[in-house]
């Protein structure tokens, strides 16, 4: 069995998981999960505001 | 400044006290955006270390099979994964179960038997833990649930993050994932999203995390030997509790959203009821255990407190732990102004649920965006999530005349005065009276010939105001000091990943 060490902090260098292709996959996985992310949360939030902004003006206009 | 003045601005404060929750809720969303850069995912790196799964199972024997097989299938190398079944004394066929699974993956199942159970989820996860630290090969300790499923990538999306030595332990995003949820899970599916994947979001933001999720806590070893090798047994929130001094010793806890857990979620309000009042109950123990971190920064008593004593993590935890609380001293200040003050009451009102409306507009599109497969399944439960009748509270406030005058002059009728004060005291009273109308979905639903009314009921009153009734509750039976036994939520295994 192989010994699993803790990678250095973003380690893109030499270590277990890293040097292997399995490593790399992970890393790409990172890599495209933090693409996601900002993609999900910036899109809800910009849409949460322009839906939010609009039932106001909606309701203003009914009022 | 005369007397009546002081009542006026006294009754007005409590007012705002209410907006204080609603305000909180919505810091905590502005804060998702920022969960774009500010997100851990930078500092972790590929990362597989030894893991030793316990699963506490006090008879689990209808749900811990499929568990057990999901966890054999995870994207996890398999000589680095190896689960412990921490039986509780059992008394159903867990003991089979867990004995045939383990003949199928010899040596990477083992069965722990406790001959004196019922002690609770803490106690057994010590036993558990005891037997993994008693050897070198652990590096990580990952704690679930019998009933939860793990999705094959959630195991490695966690360990990630464990790359960086400041991480002592990390969590994962819970979603209900019920075949056939009921109208209580999906609220519960929608709930989660909002607690989970949108607070836990702003408190990765903020460096404070308030709870690693029961079904999913991964620490590393050096976290679990830091804070005591144990988890605590003396409060009904251990998960809490772990979590805090993991914190407090100078480590952080990460949410990964991207880890998805499945489990299967209470689908009654008595079974919810039972749970939550004990997580409940958990949480006022914690919040009086740890009594001497809140808004204590800039000066931490201990290295790590400065997060967790920071004002915006106190603001954020006071406002739903005094939830109950805020509801009510809104609807008392807006009564009180009634009498003393009306116009101010009435500015009063309107002021309130403005700031309701946007917030309830803002919170149900980002959560229904952050998680679009729950949203799948519970959009409806997300629109009524405050109530029916709260949305009739919101309109009354936007539309002054509305219901007095406008609606009833469509069928030819006329609110009398009375009526119309009845009417106004109501709307005033809403939050308050919401609280005391959520039981009456319980107490409906436990009268064989009533129950078909509970769920229109809870749709009318709102899951929001339900989970409220909840914590007034368990306030009350802690304030009574009633017993603290560890009830297990029943599941029947209808999770399906």
């Amino acid at each position: 069995m192989t010994e699993p060490t803790r990678p250095p902090v973003g380690a893109r260098g030499p270590h277990d998981e890293a040097v292997t292709e399995h490593g790399r996959a992970l890393q790409r996985e990172i890599r495209t999960d933090a693409r996601h992310e900002r993609r999900v949360v910036l899109v809800a939030a910009l849409v949460a505001v322009l839906a939010t902004a609009a039932v106001l003006v909606v309701l203003a206009a009914l009022r | 400044m005369t007397w009546h003045e002081l009542l006026v601005v006294t009754l007005v404060v409590l007012v705002l006290l209410g907006a204080v929750p609603v305000l909180a809720g919505l810091f905590q969303y502005l804060l998702v955006p920022v969960h774009a850069w500010r997100n851990h995912l930078d500092r972790s790196a590929p990362y597989l270390p030894r893991v030793v799964v316990i699963v506490p199972a006090w008879n689990e024997g209808a749900v811990l099979a499929p568990s057990l097989e999901r966890l054999m299938h995870l994207e996890y190398p398999p000589d680095r994964l190896r689960v412990l079944v921490v039986d509780d004394a059992s008394t159903d066929d867990t003991p089979d179960v867990v004995l045939a699974k383990a003949a199928e993956h010899p040596g990477r199942i083992v069965h722990l038997r406790r001959e004196q159970g019922g002690q609770g989820k803490a106690h057994t996860l010590n036993h558990g833990i005891a037997h993994a630290l008693a050897d070198d090969w652990m590096q990580a300790l990952l704690i679930m649930d019998a009933d939860v499923i793990y999705r094959p990538d959630s195991l490695r999306r966690m360990t990630r993050h464990l790359a960086d030595d400041e991480v002592g332990a990390v969590t994962a995003f819970i979603r209900e994932g019920s075949g056939r949820p009921g109208s209580v899970a999906r609220f519960v599916g929608y709930e989660y999203v909002t607690a989970q994947a949108a607070a836990r979001r702003a408190q990765n933001v903020m460096g404070a995390m308030a709870c690693l999720a029961g079904g999913a806590q991964l620490h590393s070893r050096a976290n679990l030997e830091a804070i005591g090798g144990r988890i605590d047994t003396s409060t009904l929130a251990e998960d809490t509790y772990s979590t805090f001094l993991t914190q407090l010793d100078g480590r952080r806890v990460v949410f990964e959203p991207a880890a998805v857990v499945l489990a299967e979620e209470p689908d009654s309000v008595r079974a919810l009821w039972k749970q939550r009042v004990r997580w409940a109950r958990g949480n006022v123990q914690i919040t009086r255990t740890f009594s001497d971190v809140w808004f204590r920064r800039p000066w931490p008593l201990r290295r790590g407190g400065q997060r967790l004593g920071s004002l915006t993590f106190g603001f954020v935890w006071f406002s739903v732990y005094l939830l109950p609380v805020a509801m009510s001293a809104a609807a008392v200040g807006l009564v009180g102004l009634w009498f003393v003050a009306q116009t101010t009451a009435l500015t009063a009102f309107q002021a309130l649920w403005w700031v309701a409306v946007a917030a309830y507009v803002f919170v149900t599109v980002t959560t229904l965006l952050l998680d679009r497969e729950t949203a799948r399944r519970t959009w409806f439960q997300g629109l009524t999530f405050p109530g029916l009748l709260a949305l009739v509270v919101m309109t009354a406030a936007w539309f002054p005349g509305l219901w007095e005058d406008r609606i009833p002059a469509l069928f030819g009728l006329r609110m009398t005065a009375t009526g119309r004060d009845v009417w106004q005291l109501v709307l005033y009273a809403w939050p308050l009276l919401a609280m005391l109308a959520a039981r009456l979905v319980r107490t409906v639903e436990g009268v064989p010939v009533l129950r078909v009314l509970s769920v229109p009921l809870l749709y009318l009153i709102g899951f929001g105001p339900l989970l409220c009734a909840i914590t007034l509750d368990a306030y009350v039976k802690q304030w009574r000091g009633a017993a603290t036994t560890w009830d297990k939520t029943v599941k029947t295994g209808r999770v399906v990943g």
